[in-house]
């Protein structure tokens, strides 16, 4: 047995070369629907065969062209239930964590190891280049990475048709509790978008990107908005560059409501 | 005073060696830190070459190894990996002096110091050979790590890195949680004496703040009865006894980080792409080395003392009055032609003091 987002996951798909018909992009729509429905018992239907990975990667197909919030509420629901699938299965738990952090012996885990799989170490037990992480934090950070592997969605390219009908089904399905008011509308973010002078460049992009964030736009809407942004914004003696400002659109899309 | 013509000869008799240098990408200054980078070195005489010909006032360069260093945009560098550094400044305070800072020295320094005794060596379990600081040539540090295991930490990695020493993104909600007792009523539960790290600072604080006078009466009052049983359920991880008192508890944690966390400059860190001054170069506003340091040497470093790399004597245009502390010595210089020791003439000039 192995899990649908593990590296032997991929392997076996990758081997079993499985050509997606269109009833598996119903079987992997269906199985987002009863996620985010909270209607799905068991996180996976073939219990951790290549037909879960199979499922896994269709979803994540549609996923990536379903607005921020879909896949953010999949990901959460999906996280839950492998989280409690991790607690009632303490073996499984251990493959997974052993995956993720090779260097686990106990419930010791290299530093740096833990910080490459972008888990604050800020609250934790860190001493002599360990994180210890006692048996329920240690689930806990599985659950998390389970979450952050469902989040890293492939970038969109052509996908097919089946595929852009189940992503604008559910698009239609599920849609966003935030009141509708178009913060990008709004008359000073107009002013933000339309370029600011250096020294002003990265606290205007900070404003679109929770504009945008609370617009509940795609993370690649929200790209392609910060790319015209940083395209208006004055050169100034240091550019401020598309670069800088993903990272500033990651960092509040990952902090999300926190903030 | 043309302090380029003393920075050129330096170079021509020091030969400044870079690591991976065909990998990084260098920027250079001429009237500010970096005027021009994505420049790139195909090899150590390359660069030399540069500097003894060219002879920046500023020499930085990339944290990160690139495949194609001189590329643009940044996306086409091709990033492989990257040092982690840690940039400390101190902010300038009360009797700051403007020419040459002692103060900011000192406190920078023992930033640097706090740095690697309370995190780098116990926290992330580096050895003292994993690491470099280095003198930055002004008022600051930087301590270069450049172990395989930090190579490729994301962005974000090292953002959660620089939260985790600065205390930054800690807060009560994180350290304290609320904990049904029965469906009405809730107690607080958080971090006891068996606690570790930023949690185990947070609990010292608050029982070392426990004073009678510093609380409410009501709290004050059942705290002079029963002292030893709060200690006792603080030190199990019972904080019921704070419910009402956030403002003190934030009041504390405020305290706990000021006293524990270092202040780095967090873009230096997270930012792969960040220049930094190349170790051993001149720093242009000051003239003095950015000076590699063992950790023995860095206890007992005198800036002005063991990063002045300009011997001799030179006279001086002074432009105004300047006071400042130089190599063990006191200055005291009237407007006017004066005559100084050699590198305390070119941080004069490079500060615009002297011409």
């Amino acid at each position: 047995m192995f899990l649908p987002f593990s590296e032997q996951a991929k392997k076996e798909l990758l081997r079993a070369d499985l050509k997606p018909g269109e009833e598996a992009v119903h079987g992997a729509k269906n199985f987002i629907e009863s996620v985010i429905m909270s209607n799905a018992k068991e996180v996976s239907q073939g219990k951790g065969g290549v037909e879960d990975a199979a499922t896994l990667a269709l979803c994540k197909a549609i996923l990536s062209l379903c607005p921020y919030y879909v896949l953010s509420r999949f990901a959460d629901k999906y996280s839950k239930l492998w989280a409690n699938f991790f607690s009632s299965n303490p073996q499984a738990a251990h493959v997974f964590a052993q995956e993720l952090f090779p260097s686990l012996s106990g419930n010791k885990v290299n530093v740096f190891e833990f910080l490459k799989a972008e888990e604050s170490i800020s609250l934790r037990e860190v001493s002599q280049g360990f994180v210890h992480l006692p048996e329920q934090e240690l689930l806990d950070v599985i659950a998390n990475q389970v979450r952050k592997k469902v989040m890293q969605v492939p970038v969109s390219a052509e996908k097919p048709q089946a595929i852009q009908e189940a992503a604008r089904v559910l698009s239609k399905q599920f849609v966003s509790p935030l009141p509708k008011t178009s913060f990008l509308q709004r008359e000073e973010i107009r002013k933000i978008r339309s370029g600011l002078p250096e020294g002003q460049r990265f606290y205007g992009c900070m404003k679109l990107c929770r504009a945008c964030f609370k617009d509940n736009t795609s993370f690649e809407d929200a790209a392609k908005v910060l790319s015209e942004y940083v395209a208006a914004c004055a050169p100034g003696s240091t550019p401020f560059t598309e670069r800088e400002a993903l990272a500033c659109l990651e960092w509040v899309y990952r902090k999300g409501n926190k903030l | 005073m043309n302090v380029l013509r003393f920075f050129k000869e330096f170079y021509k008799k020091n030969r400044i060696t870079v690591d991976s240098v065909y990998q990084r990408e260098f920027g250079v200054g001429v009237d500010k830190k970096i005027n021009y980078r994505h420049k790139a070195f195909s090899n150590e005489n390359e660069f030399h070459n540069f500097l003894t010909t060219e002879t920046p006032r500023f020499v930085s360069y990339s944290v990160g190894r690139f495949e194609f260093p001189w590329a643009r945009p940044m996306e086409r560098k091709n990033l492989l990996s990257a040092d982690l550094v840690f940039d400390l400044d101190a902010l300038p305070e009360e009797g700051h002096n403007p020419v040459f800072c002692t103060n900011c020295v000192e406190k920078a320094k023992s930033d640097t110091l706090r740095l690697v005794e309370d995190f780098l060596v116990p926290v992330f379990g580096l050895s003292t050979n994993d690491f470099q600081v280095v003198y930055s040539g002004s008022k600051g540090f930087h301590v270069h790590i450049a172990t395989p295991e930090v190579q490729h930490l994301s962005s974000t990695a090292r953002r959660l890195l620089v939260d985790y020493v600065t205390g930054r993104e800690l807060g009560l909600e994180a350290l304290l949680r609320k904990q049904r007792i029965t469906t009405h009523s809730y107690s607080l539960a958080g971090p006891g004496k068996e606690a570790s790290g930023w949690r185990r600072h947070f609990y010292e604080e608050v029982v070392s703040a426990l004073q009678i006078e510093r609380l409410p009466r009501k709290k004050a009052a059942y705290l002079a009865e029963n002292k030893q049983r709060v200690l006792h359920l603080i030190s199990e991880g019972n904080w019921g006894f704070f419910h009402g008192m956030e403002a003190f508890l934030e009041q504390e944690l405020r305290k706990t980080i000021a006293k524990h966390g270092v202040q780095v400059d967090s873009p230096v860190t997270f930012d792969v792409h960040r220049l930094i001054r190349v170790p051993r170069t001149l720093h242009g506003d000051t003239g003095l080395q950015a000076k590699p340091l063992s950790l023995a040497d860095l206890a007992s470093f005198d800036a002005t003392k063991h990063a002045s790399v300009f011997t001799g004597k030179a006279n001086v245009q002074l432009k105004q009055d300047v006071r400042v502390s130089f190599n063990g010595e006191d200055f005291e210089l009237k407007q006017g032609q004066k005559e100084v020791p050699l590198s305390l003439a070119v941080l004069l000039a490079c500060k615009g003091a002297a011409l």
